[in-house]
């Protein structure tokens, strides 16, 4: 059944857009962000299951210098970050700027023009990391060269999401549009100081590590936290049917998150002036405020729904993410904290939280949004696109994804307190420390295992949709329009 | 009509979510409260006024100060130095040569090097005046002095840290002398008006 | 807060607050840091510009990813046991990193911390732990879990008299019969870049830790030549503490700093004397012994095996 236009009035004014039309007009970026997207995601997993498997087996692929652990990693991080994490953002915030302000997406060519540059980019430095050219500094390895057309790209996608949000009907703003608007702003600022100090002119000495750490901080906890919230926000209350708890509470938790987020990530014994290290634990602690306000807002908000995990992929994966969320954010607070920090920096611990945010928190919500954005967008005039899907294949994605990502969680945390414990005592030797956490390293090799499967799937079940949409909206196009026809 | 609700729909598109008004519950509010008290405090006690000296663990410039390694023999040559710097190498020069018919050379002399601080100490406390003549380094030298007396502008710490130095530099050997000899010499010399003359401090045995 | 020009307003002062404390204000302070003086060994500068081979070694540990499983940063006695496992004299500093054109600090322990590399290992250990980093566990029962960078050497056959930078290992990791190890200059140059990490000297940050035994430095003259307990350059066995520089290495007396009591001393400290193979020769002298193999074989025979222990 046709979701029907309404005719243009015949004065300027411009008639409500219907769904159908804001669909459609974005369409071809979005999807072009979140094909690629999906596609990084394998390679991504691809690299971090190498990497696993180096870890207990250093011999694999040890005579080619493409593949030694360090360039691996470097590579994973950036197609996981650069390839799948800001894409999606992007794309799930354009639509999500779409939906809310009632408009047309504005631009869609720039946008597909910036979606592509970006991949491009992406592909040049994961292959210059590849190659040896990496920067050194974390999550933020690709080469200089790349780095404008990186921003070029970004500010086109921006620009255009921008462009969105201000023609957007008037009305109170929902806070997924703070956040979507919070989320494109922050990167678009870190990303272009960390690039300005980092790679245009290196500050003497340990400043360097000092922006590095604040730059990847801010990524994670602000921008990826935005970003991911976002959807959250969306879909938890309009899937549940209610409406959202209290929007001061979100208010609150979205400001908390921008100025306490931001101030982080110097650690505990860090080479920096001691002011530097109390300050950034000052900011982790206070995000335990945001951490409650969203919990609690949400929770009030869909209440029991939340146990009724059959509210197919877009509810069981965003539930997921918010519930890992929740989880990281709670053990990055307690990871800062100096008593804590001390056995537990530098070990398993830290890596455990990283992923569970990147592919626990990040990833369930980006691919709850995507299960929900894409059939949409795919065939918008579809009366049920959720159908599109086939939904085994979505319940085996989410399963998996699930399990890699608790089994390789709780496998490094455990492995990192043991590691962290152990080498308080000066008689134990590293490497029989390290050797004592193989079993965990074992385990978490299943994580990306999972991930890779999943994508996989996800992959399959995309494609499946796309070939499908026609013949089976055609199908029940067909029907409607017969039914209409006996009833006119 | 809405116009994404059609007529006869297998599926509702479920509606745009809404923003409920609920207050935000106090206990939010309190903890909130609570941490940023216990920042405050935090970046008090270990913020060190943001002075990009201080490192973990020390927590105030001071502490780092304190911490220091600190060796009294050095503490007491650097005063020395900077005593000799400011007053004496005005005329003896900081090579300790002086000058020739006017300032009696300090390297090699030997009233310099004499046992102990008995004449030197008269000296700097009281001041000189009258023909001398000090064997030095270059052979001996004979002029008239008039050297101003210290005794009232320096302490005996840095009157004898200052004798040490000049007694240990340039090539000199003579022992320390501590600031308890020239409290002694002090006192025994608080009844000369004046200032000394060469033959008065001959006179005097010099340990 | 529904006003679009609020919320980017908001958003941009959050964001500029975070950025002037951490970005901005972290510059200004420690933007221009130079040369500082040192409080214990000896008076001197500190840190030195790392030697030429160093510096394209620290580009070899770029390319090669090595931050990944390694940091280069010591944590204070409080905050972890990084100095009770020997590996460093003191905690680390801005001031240690000053000369370094990438600075890589890692926020990873897959391997142990490297700050202060040269102190435990020469050039001829490290480029062993390349070749294999078996050889130097061999005789602990865990086995390193770092992988070999073989392809930073030359498999070579021999000729009638082995290469003069030939690689020594033990048996059971050499090359089959007729064949040498020759290490690349990329190898030798990540050799000397860690040879050259060490971070000993004391700063003002840094001072010497309470209880510290102070010898006094007493001259008989004015110079501030060493006095006691020299250590002869060259080798690499535990030279008594307390041992000075060779000379070429400490600054001349400190009579422009007479105006602060705290400078010119000697300190005897336990945990200096207790660092593994302390070398007590410059960063410079060590980058050197990394362009001869022969020179680190008179220096140490079993520096083929370096430190069994960590």
């Amino acid at each position: 059944m046709d979701s029907v236009t309404e005719a243009p009035a015949p004065t300027a004014v411009s008639a409500p857009v219907s769904r159908t039309e804001l669909e459609a007009s974005g369409a071809g970026p979005l999807l072009c962000l979140f094909g690629g997207a999906a596609l990084w995601l394998l390679l991504a997993s691809l690299f971090a299951l190498l990497d696993s498997l180096k870890l207990h087996a250093p011999g694999l692929l040890g005579s080619s210098p493409m593949w030694t652990y360090g360039r691996v990693h470097a590579a994973a991080d950036t197609a996981l970050i650069y390839g799948f994490g800001v894409p999606s953002a992007l794309g799930v915030g354009l639509w999500l700027l779409c939906r809310l302000g009632g408009t047309r997406f504005a631009g869609p060519g720039v946008a597909a023009a910036g979606a592509l540059g970006w991949n491009a980019a992406v592909a040049a430095g994961v292959w210059a990391i590849l190659r040896g050219g990496g920067t050194g500094y974390e999550v933020f390895e690709m080469p200089g060269a790349v780095a404008p057309l990186l921003l070029v790209s970004y500010v086109l996608i921006g620009i255009c999401g921008l462009m969105t949000f201000r023609q957007r009907e008037p009305g109170p703003l929902y806070p997924s549009q703070w956040f979507v608007i919070g989320a494109f702003l922050w990167f678009a600022w870190i990303f272009s100081t960390a690039a300005l100090v980092l790679l245009g002119s290196p500050p003497r000495g340990v400043l360097q590590a000092a922006v590095n750490w604040w730059y990847e901080h801010n990524l994670d906890t602000v921008f990826f936290g935005f970003a991911g919230l976002a959807p959250v926000f969306y879909f938890i209350p309009k899937l549940s049917g209610r409406p959202l708890h209290s929007s001061y509470q979100a208010a609150l938790a979205f400001w908390m998150l921008a100025l306490a987020g931001s101030w982080g990530g110097i650690f505990e014994g860090a080479p920096l002036p001691g002011w530097m290290v109390a300050v950034s634990l000052v900011g982790t602690v206070l995000t335990v405020v945001p951490i409650a306000a969203v919990a609690s807002n949400l929770y009030l908000t869909a209440g029991g729904a939340l146990a009724a995990a059959d509210g197919g992929p877009v509810f069981r994966f965003t539930c997921a993410g918010l519930i890992f969320w929740v989880v990281a954010g709670a053990q990055q607070v307690a990871g800062a904290l100096p008593s804590v920090a001390r056995l537990t920096d530098f070990t398993w611990f830290t890596t455990a939280q990283r992923d569970l945010f990147r592919n626990g928190f990040l990833a369930m919500t980006m691919f709850g949004a995507i299960y929900y954005i894409v059939p949409r967008l795919a065939d918008a005039k579809c009366a049920t696109p959720d159908r599109l899907w086939n939904r085994k294949l979505a319940r085996l994605h989410f399963g998996l994804m699930l399990a890699g990502v608790a089994l390789g969680y709780v496998a490094l945390l455990v492995a990192g307190v043991f590691q962290g414990v152990e080498l308080q005592n000066p008689a134990n030797s590293f490497t029989a420390v390290m050797k004592g956490t193989m079993m965990g390293l074992r385990l978490s090799t299943l994580e990306p295992l999972f991930l890779f499967f999943g994508a996989v799937v996800f992959l399959i079940n995309f494609a499946l949709l796309m070939k499908g949409r026609l013949a089976r909206c055609r199908r029940d196009r067909s029907v409607v329009r017969g039914l209409a026809k006996e009833g006119a | 009509m809405t116009p994404d609700s059609p007529q006869r729909a297998t599926s509702v598109e479920a509606a745009e979510p809404v923003a409920g008004n609920a207050e935000v519950p106090i206990w939010i509010i309190l903890l909130l409260a609570v941490l940023f008290c216990w920042g405050m405090f935090y970046v008090d006690k270990f913020g060190s006024w943001f002075n990009p000296e201080v490192f973990e663990p020390y927590e105030t410039y001071a502490d780092v100060s304190q911490a220091q390694p600190y060796d009294p023999e050095a503490a007491f040559r650097a005063v020395g130095e900077s005593t000799f710097n400011k007053s004496c190498a005005l005329c003896h020069q900081s090579s300790g040569l002086g000058k020739e018919g006017q300032f009696p050379p300090l390297a090699g002399s030997d009233w310099v090097q004499a046992e102990g601080p008995n004449r030197i100490g008269r000296i700097v406390l009281n001041g000189l005046g009258g023909p001398i003549k000090v064997e030095a380094a270059n052979g001996a030298v004979a002029l008239n002095a008039s050297m101003a007396p210290l005794g009232g502008t320096y302490s005996d710490e840095e009157l004898a840290a200052a004798l040490t130095y000049v007694r240990q530099q340039w090539g000199n050997k003579g022992s320390k002398i501590t600031p308890e000899q020239i409290a002694a010499i002090r006192t025994a010399i608080k009844n000369h008006p004046g200032p000394f003359t060469a033959d008065e401090l001959i006179a005097i045995p010099a340990r | 807060m529904n006003n679009g020009p609020m919320l980017f307003l908001g958003l941009f002062a959050s964001m500029a607050i975070s950025w002037v404390t951490f970005v901005l204000g972290p510059m200004a302070q420690l933007g221009n840091l130079q040369q500082a003086r040192t409080v214990a060994p000896l008076p001197a500068s500190y840190p030195n510009n790392p030697p030429g081979l160093a510096e394209q070694g620290a580009e070899v540990y770029r390319a090669c990813g090595c931050t990944y499983c390694h940091t280069r940063q010591v944590r204070p006695a409080g905050s972890g046991a990084d100095l009770a496992h020997g590996w460093g004299v003191r905690r680390s500093v801005a001031h240690d990193y000053i000369f370094e054109r990438t600075v890589m600090l890692g926020t990873q322990r897959i391997g142990p911390d490297l700050a202060n590399a040269g102190l435990r290992m020469d050039a001829t250990a490290v480029l062993a732990r390349l070749w294999d980093p078996r050889i130097v566990n061999k005789l602990d029962s865990a086995h390193s879990i770092m992988p070999s960078y073989r392809y930073l050497f030359d498999v070579r056959k021999a000729g009638s008299a082995p290469f003069a930078d030939v690689l020594g290992v033990p048996a059971e990791f050499a090359p089959p019969a007729g064949y040498e190890i020759v290490p690349r200059p990329a190898a030798r140059a990540l050799a000397a870049y860690m040879a050259a990490s060490r971070q000993e000297p004391y700063l003002f940050e840094a001072p010497p830790p309470p209880g510290t035994v102070v010898v006094t430095n007493a001259p008989a003259n004015g110079t501030n030549a060493p006095s006691a307990g020299t250590n002869a350059p060259g080798n690499g066995t535990n030279a008594p503490s307390g041992g000075t520089n060779a000379p070429g290495a400490s600054a001349p007396p400190t009579s422009s700093n007479a105006a602060n009591p705290h400078s010119a001393f000697r300190v005897e400290n336990e945990t200096a004397k207790n660092a593994k193979n302390a070398e007590k020769e410059s960063p410079f002298l060590s980058a050197l012994y990394a362009f001869s193999a022969d020179k680190s074989a008179i220096r140490n025979p079993q520096s083929a095996i370096g430190e069994t222990n960590q």
